[in-house]
């Protein structure tokens, strides 16, 4: 799958699905673990954090005469720069997105399918994931272009009309339950944007028209929009301490969608949105596996890679289920920590082309 | 290729999956609308389900109506199961009914007074967390029986029950009862402190027996009225307080509660004649937000202020008064110091936080280390009122 013909348009949808999608899983609860009241503020500290870090990455590695993210790395340190990055990517790639399928599993499975068996809902995004990465980078673009502005707008609009019913009062005391030990839970938090790290696998090295920097941090701001939205949501309609206990945030507010009697129960809505986009995201997932495992271990098929590496993450999906949601949970954070340090490590050694003329 | 592929797999998708797990066949369901719980034997709890008759709703081809087994009301049938836990109890009704049950369209949880509170509080947080209970559903404690009210409702002017029961708790038009929905008070009994108040559910005839709060000389309430039915009614509320039941509030506590918080709209009060004090007069009372409360932590104080739109009720000007404006102006007054009454009788008699107003605070704190150290129990008791209610 080549990404050298995506357009902007198609970058900043897939940035927005990148950075938001984990709106769906438990991990927006973090922020509530660590701070109680405090999550919204923190929230915004966290994606400052983020933004801050993400500005640093792509000011260094997204230029017009950039090259792969993998070149620069054999660039900057060889081969075994190169070699380090793909199985990092991999890792990372590989167990984000079992914990994806496991959490949207989870999800269809608490808004619509109670009886079934967890097999049979993960089943359906596997086949559906598998059979999209088969398509191109481009098609994938286009489907999120036309998915993803729609589907956030509905969930904006649903989480603004659970937020005017809910009571400020809640958001309050202003810095919750941190503490100096507390603090640190804030990288944790991170890890709720961590999939953003994939556009440096998704931006084009080519044909580039407009600035890339600045469609990924827009995309980024978008993103993190929501996420904040959400906590912010989240935190003033269910009081502290009850709202640590929960679980699946999002389902939880869009079930208090009330707009009388005649319009309720718009929570079905959210089973279509949570399984396109998480079908979306996984074949995402499943196509840059397939890619780097193409490079890695030398598959000539596109076809082959894919086959293999859907079995494996449903598999590790249904492994890590809930039960084991923490385990997952801490070692997608690990994964997630050593791709951004090998990230930061590149962009600090890596040297700026001088732009020519005649480049762009 | 891939096209033919993924249509082909689209095609047997919705022909072979449509029966899979998760069916549901409407006319294989039987639909629960409400719930009362009361208390039973030993450690057995009576639970009484009250399931729709939709047949039973549409009239036959005669004109008349079926009969369904509820005690005058033929759009539901009650049943009592009495069991040791609500899932026991719930998968009881299959021995005798051969549909699935399915509490999509409940819409109305009764507790008996006389259970435990914190069986109140586990089962309340026990619904809210199941997948088909919607969380707008509305709750109410019986003083008796629980059953008893369920079996007693007879909705007048309306032959579907579980639009009566919608209607009845969650359209602001009841002025003399509280309303409350199941994901408010989980909230509030599961936070340790939060006191919270429910309506009460029982029969026409037993209005007179609620304890009646502090009055004010002219003030007119509604406690000598008796509604000549022993049908199920909604009226006055309990207070909880940290997840126990501690007391009861009237008819016309309530509509104070309804007129601050902005429940209800719309309320008509009535006064004695200063003048002539056989005689009532009435006005009519709307508000447009709830009321501000802001608390001064300084000086020990509460105000609460309310605009409101009053009008008198009247076609002329009562003797003694030079205006409608003293007249409205000495109605106000009256509202004033009946408000004062209420709000002094829930902080001092029954130290009753009904308004929240611990969390008007909440601002004040930074961290919730300090806030949740903080005494609110002594500020609220010694508190002092200021009440300003506005004719805007």
């Amino acid at each position: 799958m080549s990404t050298d013909n995506i357009s902007t348009s198609q970058l900043l949808s897939l940035g927005v699905s990148l950075s938001a999608y984990r709106i769906f899983t438990n991990l927006p609860l973090s922020f509530t673990h660590f701070f109680g009241t405090g999550a919204p503020l923190f929230s915004v500290i966290a994606g400052l954090i983020f933004f801050a870090v993400l500005f640093f990455l792509t000011k260094k590695l997204c230029h017009s005469n950039s090259e792969n993210i993998f070149s620069t790395a054999e660039k900057t340190f060889g081969k075994f720069g190169k070699y380090t990055l793909f199985i990092l990517f991999w890792v990372y790639i590989f167990l984000s997105s079992a914990f994806l399928l496991s959490e949207f599993t989870e999800f269809a499975k608490l808004v619509a399918f109670p009886l079934s068996p967890r097999w049979f809902v993960a089943i359906f995004f596997v086949i559906a994931a598998a059979l999209a990465a088969l398509s191109s980078f481009d098609a994938l673009g286009k489907i999120s272009t036309l998915f993803v502005p729609l589907f956030t707008g509905i969930i904006i609009f649903f989480l603004a009309t659970v937020l005017f019913q809910s009571k400020p009062e809640n958001l309050f005391p202003v810095l919750g339950t941190a503490k100096a030990e507390t603090l640190p839970g804030i990288f944790s938090c991170l890890l709720i944007f961590s999939d953003m790290l994939l556009i440096f696998l998704v931006m084009p090295s080519k044909n580039i028209k407009k600035p890339v920097q600045k469609t990924i941090l827009r995309a980024f701001i978008s993103g993190f929009f929501v996420v904040f939205l959400l906590v912010l949501t989240y935190t003033a309609k269910i009081p502290y301490p009850l709202s640590k206990e929960e679980s699946f945030p999002l389902y939880l507010l869009v079930k208090e969608v009330y707009y009388g009697r005649f319009f309720q129960r718009i929570d079905a809505i959210i089973l279509l949105i949570s399984a396109l986009w998480g079908m979306m995201a996984l074949s995402l997932n499943i196509g840059l596996l397939a890619g780097l495992s193409k490079a890695l271990f030398g598959i000539k098929s596109h076809f082959i890679s894919i086959f293999p590496i859907s079995t494996s993450m449903f598999f590790a999906a249904l492994f890590l289920s809930s039960s084991l949601a923490h385990l997952s949970q801490f070692l997608l954070g690990l994964a997630a920590a050593a791709l951004f340090a090998g990230i930061l490590v590149l962009a600090i050694f890596t040297k700026r082309r001088r732009q020519t003329p005649n480049e762009n | 290729m891939k096209t033919k592929i993924f249509s082909l797999f689209l095609f047997f998708s919705t022909v072979f999956l449509t029966g899979c797990y998760d069916l549901k066949e409407i006319d294989e369901t039987a639909y629960i609308v409400a719930l009362g719980i009361d208390g039973g034997d030993e450690n057995n709890f009576s639970y009484t389900f009250q399931f729709s008759s939709p047949l039973a709703i549409i009239e036959t081809p005669n004109g008349e109506k079926k009969e369904g087994s509820g005690e005058g009301n033929p759009s539901v049938t009650t049943l009592t199961i009495t069991a040791p836990d609500f899932y026991i109890a719930k998968n009881m009704t299959n021995n005798f009914l051969s549909k699935n049950v399915d509490m999509s369209h409940l819409k109305l949880i009764v507790f008996s007074a006389k259970v435990d509170e914190s069986v109140i509080t586990k089962h309340s947080q026990l619904l809210l967390r199941e997948r088909e209970v919607r969380p707008h559903i509305s709750i109410a404690i019986s003083p008796d029986s629980a059953s008893d009210y369920l079996k007693k409702v007879n909705p007048e002017l309306e032959s579907n029950t579980s639009k009566y029961y919608e209607l009845m708790s969650l359209r602001s038009n009841n002025v003399y009862a509280k309303s409350q929905k199941l994901h408010d008070f989980v909230d509030s009994v599961t936070i340790k402190n939060h006191d919270t108040a429910l309506p009460i559910a029982t029969s026409g005839k037993k209005l007179k027996d609620f304890p009646e709060d502090s009055r004010v000389s002219q003030w007119i309430t509604p406690a000598s009225s008796e509604i000549a039915t022993d049908h199920s009614i909604l009226c006055g509320m309990v207070v909880f307080r940290g997840g126990k039941l501690t007391s009861a509030m009237d008819a016309d506590s309530s509509m104070l509660f309804n007129f601050l918080s902005h429940d209800v709209e719309n309320l008509v009060v009535s006064v004695k004649d200063k003048y002539n004090p056989n005689e009532t007069l009435s006005f009519r009372i709307l508000t447009s937000r709830p009321a501000r409360f802001s608390i001064n932590l300084d000086k020990n104080q509460i105000s609460v202020t309310q605009k409101c739109e009053i009008s008198f009720l009247g076609s002329h000007l009562p003797d003694g008064y030079p205006s409608k404006q003293a007249l409205c102006d000495y109605a106000l007054n009256i509202l004033n110091a009946r408000v004062s009454d209420f709000l002094l009788s829930a902080s001092r008699t029954q130290n009753a936080d009904i308004f929240n107003l611990r969390d008007c605070i909440r601002k004040d704190f930074l961290f919730w280390e300090d806030w949740n150290n903080f005494d609110f129990d002594t500020f609220y008791k010694t508190a002092n009122f200021t009440v300003d209610i506005k004719n805007t």
